[in-house]
């Protein structure tokens, strides 16, 4: 596991590359938080993401909703099959970024319901 | 089955639920807060109703409405339970009794008296429904059950897919499973038609731990698995998720189809049917079970297993439904297997033909000196014996549902009388045959009736007395050997003896300078003649029909005695034997005839010592220092033939006394089937019966109790009042 970044102008631009499973999780969780504490807008390529799974999958979430508390844009872009096929098989797949804010906040009154 | 056979089988549920109704409601007077039993007395008015619906029966249905939705309100905790409201609702179950009858025989409606009553007793009904009419009409438990149906259906009315709601524990990366392979497996058993991905239990970053899984899924599926096939591909975390699934809506009418033909004789719980029919897993029961257990809070009842199962999502309210239905059903039909008393009497003819055959077989086996026939036919006659003691044990049943008939006796009588008596009942559960159950009815409810009449006298008298102003009756059974003793004890002043001595006199069963114990004294009170007394103050009624309940019971072989202390009570014991049909008996021989001694009343043998051999008639022996009187059989039944040198005497007991019979051989055990004498040998002394032995040879059946009485009577003037007393019986 591996995340190269760079900062221009406020902007991070992260790519990870390698896994990203329970194995790796508690190590990325503090450093992509710490990474998007530091910058105004993030843009995340999966590209090069290996392996992929749920907790990979939490992390996603956990940082777009922190992004979208600090109202920091976040984009994530360039799914890497592994991933594609993670989203495609929880039913997250199309234009994640959206979908996750949006899904996130409809998600929470269905969550009530059903809970 | 066609429209009789309903009509039948209404009038048996309805009987029965009557039943069921009285005695729940006499319990109510003890403990009016018992929800059981308001709920049994609901329950029994509701199905009559439903049931008296099928046949249209319209009087039927519109007085029990009226009771019905009194009922509904004390179920509902908005009518206190009164002693007023129990003897109306008393009243009003004797009305359903009696327009269900007249229903029955085609009058529905009943004839003006039913009518009158019915008005009568509806008017009282109004009132109490009237009484807080200001309080809405509301019945929490419908409406919950309605919400809880319509969001249910409201979640689910869309979807004819299978609904699957799992959340994923915590644990279950860390333990090395990923909720991802569940899904990706679910996929390949069935089609995933839609999918939500829930992650709302995430907490914010700084707790979030990122090897923790936080997520959860509602899943559409279609597939052609059960419910615990689909329970099954989660097996790995089913202890570490909280997993919900909601079978299709077009899978309802099919759990409920299964429900209702599933076939079966036992008592199921509800959770059991539910799983049967594959509505729901045992895992979803246990869950249930779990919650309803932790949610019951003090003494409140438990929350019904369905009403939970519903509540969680489990199974639609209208399969549970049809389970509750389904157990109640089985219930009912639980209580009895009705089958007609010919058909038992039918079987029990046969086993005794069966007992007398096999008894044959071995006589001839034993003739043949084979050991693995005669092991084979031993083996036989155990099973015979056994299928003998089942047999009659089909016609046995337990005397508490007599007794219980007389809660309601007591309890009406005593009021009509302005006396207060607790009755109380024990050993309501031993057993005899329903024939003798049948025909104990009435000299038992003389009995009783007369207790409570001229038996337990009036509050102040006993409160003179130093006794507890509350009388107390006392039904009471048990066993004791081969027989069973049905006691009915009061708590009151005793029978008159002085009174029934000088009646006696009166009447001229007795002479004046005849001395007689006390108990020689209580028993007159069962001479035929004595109930014919004149009605004097205290001593009428409590001779009257004495000597019919006597014959009565005499009839069944059985025997009926009388203790009495003064000012403290008395206690009628009827002794009756367990079953009228087969017998364990035992052999001997009195000159060239076979006679059988009924086992149950044997104490032993013991061979006749030779200075015993004087006088005639009545005889003693000195058994271990004891007096035992012995009686000749050979001289009573005239005997002639062989006799043996060395005679034996067979100790006999009843009811507490012992008497010897001298026979000439003893031929040991035999299994006697009775056969009653026919019609011109009822005035036999001695004999209660016949039975035909393996050879074909008819041997009497000794009646113990009668010689036993005869023999002790006899003996007890002899002691007492030496030789210039003559006995009683020589009269």
């Amino acid at each position: 596991m591996n995340i190269k970044a760079r900062t221009v102008k406020g902007k991070c631009k992260a790519k990870i590359e390698g896994d990203m499973t329970v194995y790796t999780a508690c190590e990325m969780k503090e450093k992509l938080l710490q990474k998007l504490a530091k910058c105004q807008a993030m843009e995340l390529d999966l590209s090069q993401v290996v392996e992929f799974d749920t907790a990979g999958f939490q992390l996603l979430v956990l940082l777009k909703r922190e992004a979208e508390h600090k109202e920091t844009p976040l984009l994530m872009k360039s799914h890497s099959p592994a991933v594609q096929d993670f989203f495609e098989l929880y039913h997250v797949s199309e234009q994640v970024e959206r979908d996750l804010a949006g899904r996130d906040h409809a998600k929470t009154t269905m969550g009530e319901q059903s809970a | 089955m066609n429209q009789d056979e309903d009509v039948q089988l209404f009038e048996t549920e309805a009987n029965e639920l009557l039943d069921d109704m009285e005695q729940s409601l006499l319990q109510l007077e003890d403990d009016p807060n018992d929800m059981d039993h308001i709920n049994s007395v609901f329950r029994a008015a509701h199905t009559i109703k439903g049931s008296a619906g099928l046949f249209a029966y319209e009087a039927v249905i519109s007085f029990t409405h009226g009771v019905e939705s009194v009922l509904d309100r004390t179920r509902a905790g908005e009518l206190e339970i009164s002693k007023d409201l129990l003897s109306l609702l008393l009243a009003c179950r004797d009305v359903m009794g009696q327009l269900v009858d007249a229903a029955i025989a085609g009058h529905d409606g009943g004839d003006a008296e039913v009518q009158q009553k019915g008005r009568a007793l509806s008017a009282q009904l109004n009132t109490y429904l009237q009484d807080s009419s200001s309080v809405p009409e509301h019945d929490p438990a419908a409406s919950d059950q309605n919400t809880d149906r319509e969001s249910i259906a409201a979640d689910t009315t869309q979807s004819d897919y299978w609904l699957i709601s799992i959340h994923f524990g915590h644990d279950v990366l860390r333990n090395g499973m990923d909720p991802q392979s569940f899904i990706r497996y679910l996929g390949t058993q069935g089609d995933i038609v839609s999918l939500i991905t829930l992650w709302d239990e995430m907490p914010a970053a700084g707790e979030m731990d990122p090897e923790s899984c936080y997520l959860a899924f509602e899943i559409e599926f279609d597939t052609e698995l059960d419910k615990q096939s689909i329970e099954d591909i989660f097996q790995f975390v089913i202890d570490d998720c909280r997993l919900h699934i909601l079978p299709p809506m077009t899978n309802l009418s099919r759990y409920q189809t299964a429900i209702e033909e599933s076939v079966t004789d036992e008592q199921q719980r509800l959770g059991d049917i539910l799983v049967d029919s594959g509505a729901a897993t045992p895992r979803e029961i246990d869950v249930a079970l779990q919650e309803q257990a932790a949610a019951q809070t003090g003494s409140e009842p438990h929350e019904p297993i369905g009403k939970v199962l519903q509540r969680d999502g489990v199974v639609y309210p209208e399969v549970v439904e049809t389970a509750v239905k389904k157990q109640q059903q089985v219930r009912l039909a639980n209580k009895s297997i009705r089958v007609s008393a010919d058909k038992l009497e039918q079987l029990i003819d046969l086993v005794g033909e069966l007992v007398i055959s096999s008894a044959n077989t071995k006589l001839l086996g034993d003739r043949t000196q084979d050991t693995a026939l005669m092991e084979s036919l031993e083996n036989m006659s155990r099973l015979v014996e056994d299928i003998r003691d089942t047999g009659l044990g089909l016609r046995m049943v337990p005397i508490g549902e007599t007794f219980n008939r007389f809660r309601r006796v007591v309890r009406d009588v005593s009021q009509s009388m302005g006396k207060d008596i607790e009755l109380q009942i024990s050993g309501a559960d031993k057993e005899l045959d329903k024939t003798v159950v049948e025909k104990i009815g009435d000299p038992l409810m003389h009995l009783v009736r007369n207790s409570i009449d001229h038996g337990i006298e009036a509050a102040e008298i006993r409160q003179q007395h130093n006794k507890p102003a509350k009388g107390k009756l006392t039904l009471n059974a048990y066993h004791d050997s081969g027989s069973i003793v049905i006691e009915v004890e009061d708590d009151g002043g005793g029978l008159p003896r002085d009174k029934i001595l000088a009646k006696a006199q009166q009447l001229g069963l007795v002479n004046p300078n005849q001395s007689l114990s006390d108990q020689e004294i209580y028993r007159l009170i069962f001479e035929p003649g004595f109930s014919t007394a004149e009605q004097v103050t205290n001593i009428s009624g409590r001779g009257v029909g004495m000597d019919v309940v006597r014959r009565n019971i005499e009839a069944l072989r059985g025997h009926v005695d009388v203790e009495s202390w003064p000012g403290k009570g008395s206690r009628f014991s009827i002794r009756l034997p367990l079953t009228l049909a087969i017998i364990d008996g035992f052999l001997v021989r009195i000159g060239n005839a076979s006679y059988v001694i009924p086992l149950d009343m044997v104490e032993e043998c013991v061979e006749l010592p030779e200075q015993a051999e004087t006088g005639q008639g009545s005889n003693y022996v000195n058994l271990r220092g004891e007096v035992l009187p012995f009686i000749r059989l050979a001289e009573l039944f005239r005997e002639t033939g062989s006799r043996t040198r060395r005679e034996n005497i067979v100790v006999t007991h009843f009811a507490g006394q012992k008497a010897g019979l001298v026979v000439d051989e003893l031929l040991g055990e035999y299994q006697t089937v009775i056969k009653p004498l026919g019609r011109i040998f009822t005035h036999l002394e001695g004999v209660s019966g016949a039975t035909i032995l393996g050879s074909g040879e008819v041997a009497m059946i000794i009646d113990v109790p009668d010689l036993v009485q005869q023999v002790a009577i006899n003996g007890s003037q002899k002691i007492k009042g030496g030789m210039e007393m003559p006995s009683m019986l020589a009269h």
